[in-house]
């Protein structure tokens, strides 16, 4: 099957200009209406879209030192004399690809979206306060008594003025005037509570909803949650670009600093279980993970800048 | 005459000969009988078999393609395996991913065959690191607008062959 003969140049090159400005940063709600406008516009715009997502699904994951030693590969003498003996003849073609990979990724589009590696601050009409964390993205709604905030990745801080409703994949936390810290992972919703109060309801539940008090924290599935507990010091304390790690496990600090950095930060399982504490300033990675040789027994290696490791020291 | 045939002709009258001649290139029988038919399956999946008056000729045309992308493959690999090799036994992909992943980066490399270093660098930055403009710009030391153009450039050819 040979899917880039289905496309014309035109279309192509369509595609590869909404595909290079989604890479730039978030589109603003007038291209998001674009594009989509774009999208629908022709069946063929879908497909060259889809395409591109398959694609990019295969080099996802794709170790990226690897890819760039062998794409830069020196070439040997035999292959030069065949390039040579090529080159007399005219280029070859280029190959295709296969499609394994069936999943899409959805579109990019939210009222608002930070940026991996930033934060971002927003004032809603109501005068309530939101943050979002790294990579986030919410959509917001606001309808006259009604007002919805829907948590489509990442993590928020509200301060809520008005009664405010938060939806995530998992069910729906109703606030009063609260301060609560919303994070949506893969599989379940954290919400913490700062000030005030909260009530959550997991989405395939009919009974009363939990009530979760100021300085407690609670795992939401869509089934139910788990016993709320404390909150600690490094609750919402990336609204003040601070992560603050008590007794943490080396997997779990660097698991939560690669949310904020690019590229790939591999943990070796000799390290995992060893234990941080203390303050670190998130807007510079680079400097607390050359921090961490000093703190602990470790050693770092950059295999690129964006591809590292943290090891044992031996 | 059908082109079935043709191919048919062309194997049973030539197939030793272009054998003994990729041994001569390569030195080695057992890779020379493999590109060998990797010729002949070439011959067969073109979309059209020219009427062949130098059969020999048409043949070592395909066959030095063949044997270019063969040295390509070997270079692509031990580089692969190098560093391979470097990476820490933790983070290194599973027996069962290094295979799809050798295949994968193949097939990357055939597509963006012929583009200059900066842009497949540019590209695999962008798209493996997930770095933005500005990171690339500064780690390839070329400018933002270089940028957007080498990495439209091998858009073009990785998502659509053009």
């Amino acid at each position: 099957m040979n899917p880039t003969a289905n496309f014309s140049t035109q279309v192509a090159e369509q595609a590869v200009q909404w595909l290079m400005q989604m890479q730039q940063g978030p589109l603003n709600p007038r291209q998001q209406a674009n594009w989509q406008h774009w999208l629908d516009a022709h069946s063929e715009h879908q497909r060259a879209w889809e395409h591109i997502q398959r694609v990019n699904q295969r080099l996802r994951g794709m170790p990226s030192p690897l890819a760039h030693a062998a794409l830069n590969a020196p070439q040997s003498s035999s292959r030069r004399q065949a390039l040579k003996l090529l080159l007399i003849l005219g280029a070859g073609s280029a190959a295709t690809w296969g499609l394994r990979q069936q999943h899409l990724i959805p579109p990019l589009t939210a009222d608002y979206r930070s940026p991996l590696g930033q934060r971002r601050k927003v004032q809603l009409a109501d005068g309530s306060q939101l943050q979002l964390n790294t990579a986030s993205a919410v959509d917001v709604q606001f309808d006259g008594p009604q007002r919805l905030i829907r948590l489509l990745e990442g993590e928020i801080l509200l301060r809520a003025n008005t009664p405010l409703q938060i939806i995530t994949s998992q069910g729906i936390v109703t606030t009063q005037a609260a301060q609560v810290n919303v994070r949506q992972f893969n599989d379940h919703t954290q919400v913490a509570v700062l000030d005030g109060q909260v009530q959550m309801s997991p989405k395939s539940y009919n009974g009363l909803p939990l009530t979760l008090e100021k300085s407690h924290l609670a795992n939401l599935t869509r089934k139910g949650w788990d016993m709320p507990r404390p909150t600690d010091a490094n609750t919402g304390a990336w609204a003040d670009g601070m992560l603050v790690a008590s007794h943490m496990r080396l997997a779990d600090f660097l698991e939560e600093l690669s949310r904020y950095r690019r590229g790939q930060l591999q943990c070796d399982p000799q390290v995992a279980n060893l234990l941080i504490s203390g303050s670190y300033p998130l807007d510079d990675s680079e400097r607390i993970l050359d921090l961490l040789q000093i703190s602990l027994p470790v050693k770092v290696r950059r295999f690129t800048r964006y591809w590292v490791s943290v090891e044992a020291r031996v | 005459m059908r082109p079935s045939n043709t191919v048919e002709v062309l194997y049973h009258d030539h197939h030793h000969w272009l054998t003994g001649w990729l041994r001569r290139k390569l030195g080695c029988p057992q890779s020379a009988a493999d590109l060998a038919q990797d010729t002949f399956i070439r011959v067969l999946t073109a979309r059209e078999t020219p009427t062949l008056i130098e059969p020999r000729a048409f043949l070592t045309t395909i066959a030095k393609r063949v044997l270019f992308n063969h040295y390509r493959r070997q270079d692509l690999e031990r580089a692969y395996l190098d560093a391979l090799a470097q990476m820490p036994e933790f983070a290194a992909p599973s027996e069962e991913e290094r295979a799809i992943i050798l295949q994968t980066l193949m097939e990357l490399d055939q597509l963006l065959d012929g583009l200059p270093v900066l842009v497949k660098r540019a590209f695999l930055l962008a798209q493996l690191d997930g770095l933005t403009y500005g990171q690339i710009a500064a780690e390839l030391g070329i400018s933002i607008a270089t940028v957007k153009r080498h990495l439209n450039k091998a858009a073009m050819r990785c998502y659509f062959a053009l």
